[in-house]
């Protein structure tokens, strides 16, 4: 039986921060990071401390996923998610979801429940209801910030992606003691898009990809880019062919560039239990929690560390 | 110049594409045109594909296409399309536009709508056979169909330019909302740069998992050429030189040339 080192690596979204926004949603990724972490401590899988991180995240109203996702253009919140489980390829996906709280949590369901992969639009409301899944107003899904941001951006000259760099997707890749590699990615997309717009989040390869046979991956970026790159099966693809993840994240995120002139930032973790948080913005929360220790960041080359207390209860 | 599609009904799409670019028509033009005749044609819905192909679980006729160019790298997608006979055209029309890549359900309705497209009605998406099929499914509440037919074209023009689309009606009564593999770049297609595409067909919830038309055009970056089959798989192709063109078969494990 294998016991490996439990790890997870756990973002908040890629872009430029601002300065009154930098430290709170560094400290919330990382307390995703230790509560994620807290899964695999209790007994839980990869799966189990990705949907942890992830879901902490959506309920945190400082991030673009759940509770503070940007809007669609006529001002409501439309969700995606993505969970794959590295052991079987299993994927659960959930796209343009509405009144739901927790895409990820819905995402598992998909994955365990249905023979399919991805449910998007009232299908995924369908489903939701079905199962008796929580729904709640959209009301309680909107901040004043996503609403004063969608109102900025109503005007005729606004730049909406530009406007939205400091406010991105949010995700975790984890690696349990069996062995099992996992990833999780959450968003509410772009402001002020198109009703129904899907990016590269809920896309198996473009906003995730875990496989226990080399590791798993968690994109945030501009996600019409990634999703032509499928960035996150580009950076398994390079581990498959032995390159270690820091490697593979800098040679996929080259590519992206080189390309589409377009910046991202990745977590990857292999299955060895090598991690690493990479981006090409200035900014990404990230924290990653491993072998007593608890790594992070949200500046460019920035890696602080401390120490774990017992904090899993 | 070459055109390859899948399965045999493809056939007529990959004779359209000859005659199109015999006119000077270029990759995605050709792809748009054959795939729109086919696709809307209630008669080829049996192969899973655009008017007349299978509703969901709830009798909606529901689509997912694709198209993707490989030198500019642009994509269009549009998933649980109702009410469209051309779905891949909408889906070239969100390719144009060049914000975003994928629109799905009412949202993708309503662009359509907004765009000049017909949102018909349900019972005008439906074919008899695909009628007769919903309701043994709903007598027996499991579908007896192994159809998972999809229609892939991939076209390379007098240019070196190449265009790939995929366009289904998706596994026959599936969720609704339910998206498979067909409208996800690296999944139901993809196309780089260097004028190398992949269009994928199968069981889309099983196939998609492997990201397998971004990992065919991959392996032939590093220097494998041609495509194997782990089935038996007929296909059609027409290259320059061709008069027309011709359905063959590819045997389990050999090289496609």
């Amino acid at each position: 039986m294998c016991t490996r080192n439990p790890v997870i690596v756990v973002h908040g979204g890629s872009g430029r921060y601002k300065e009154e926004f930098k430290e709170v949603c560094l400290l919330r990724v990382k307390e995703a990071a230790l509560q994620g972490y807290c899964r695999v401590q209790q007994g839980g899988s990869a799966l189990d401390m990705v949907e942890e991180a992830s879901t902490i995240l959506e309920n945190d109203p400082h991030f673009n996923a759940g509770c503070g996702a940007v809007l669609n253009e006529c001002g409501e919140v439309e969700l995606d998610a993505i969970i794959m489980d590295g052991k079987s390829l299993d994927t659960g996906a959930v796209a343009g979801v509405r009144n739901i709280a927790n895409p990820t949590k819905l995402a598992r369901l998909v994955m365990e429940k249905t023979k399919h992969v991805m449910l998007s639009d009232r299908g995924a409301s369908r489903f939701a209801k079905a199962l008796g899944f929580p729904e709640v107003p959209m009301e309680s899904l909107i901040t004043e910030r996503s609403r004063e941001r969608w109102r900025q951006n109503l005007q005729a000259a606004s730049t909406p992606l530009d406007s939205q760099i400091d406010h991105g997707t949010i995700g975790a890749v984890a690696l349990d003691t069996d062995g099992n590699v996992a990833c999780a990615t959450s968003t509410g997309g772009l402001s002020n898009t198109l009703v129904g717009r899907i990016g590269d989040t809920p896309c198996i390869g473009s906003g995730g990809y875990a496989d226990n046979l080399s590791g798993a991956v968690s994109t945030t970026g501009k996600g019409e880019a990634i999703m032509k790159m499928t960035l996150a099966r580009l950076i398994v693809f390079y581990m498959e062919r032995g390159m270690s993840p820091a490697e593979a994240a800098d040679t996929s995120l080259q590519c992206l560039w080189t390309r589409l002139q377009s910046h991202a930032g990745v977590i990857v973790i292999d299955n060895a239990g090598d991690w690493t948080a990479k981006f090409t913005t200035e900014n990404m929360p990230w924290a990653a929690v491993t072998a007593g220790k608890v790594y992070y960041g949200i500046a460019l080359g920035e890696i602080r560390t401390s120490a774990i207390e017992d904090i899993c209860q | 110049m070459a055109a390859v599609g899948t399965w045999a009904f493809s056939l007529a799409a990959v004779e359209r594409v000859r005659r199109l670019m015999a006119a000077g028509n270029g990759a995605t033009h050709c792809v748009q045109e054959a795939m729109a005749e086919l696709e809307n044609d209630k008669e080829t819905g049996c192969f899973v594909v655009g008017r007349g192909g299978f509703p969901n679980k709830a009798g909606v006729v529901q689509c997912d296409a694709a198209i993707m160019e490989g030198l500019p790298g642009r994509f269009g997608a549009v998933a649980a399309l109702p009410g469209v006979g051309i779905p891949l055209t909408v889906a070239r029309v969100v390719m144009d536009k060049n914000t975003h890549n994928m629109l799905v359900g009412e949202g993708a309705a309503a662009f359509a709508k907004e765009q000049g497209f017909s949102i018909e009605d349900n019972n005008d998406m439906m074919s008899e056979a695909g009628l007769d099929a919903y309701e043994e499914f709903l007598e027996n509440r499991k579908s007896t169909s192994k159809n998972h037919d999809t229609l892939g074209l991939i076209v390379l023009d007098h240019l070196g330019n190449i265009t790939v689309g995929v366009s289904t009606s998706g596994a026959p009564f599936k969720d609704p909302g339910r998206v498979g593999d067909s409208p996800l770049p690296g999944c139901g297609l993809y196309a780089d740069n260097r004028a190398r595409a992949a269009a994928a067909t199968g069981d889309g919830d099983k196939i998609m998992c492997f990201c397998p038309s971004f990992h065919v055009v991959q392996l032939m970056k590093q220097g494998e050429v041609g495509a194997a089959s782990t089935v038996s798989f007929p296909y059609t192709f027409w290259a320059r030189g061709m008069e027309a063109a011709e359905q063959r078969q590819s045997n389990p494990h050999t090289h496609i040339d």
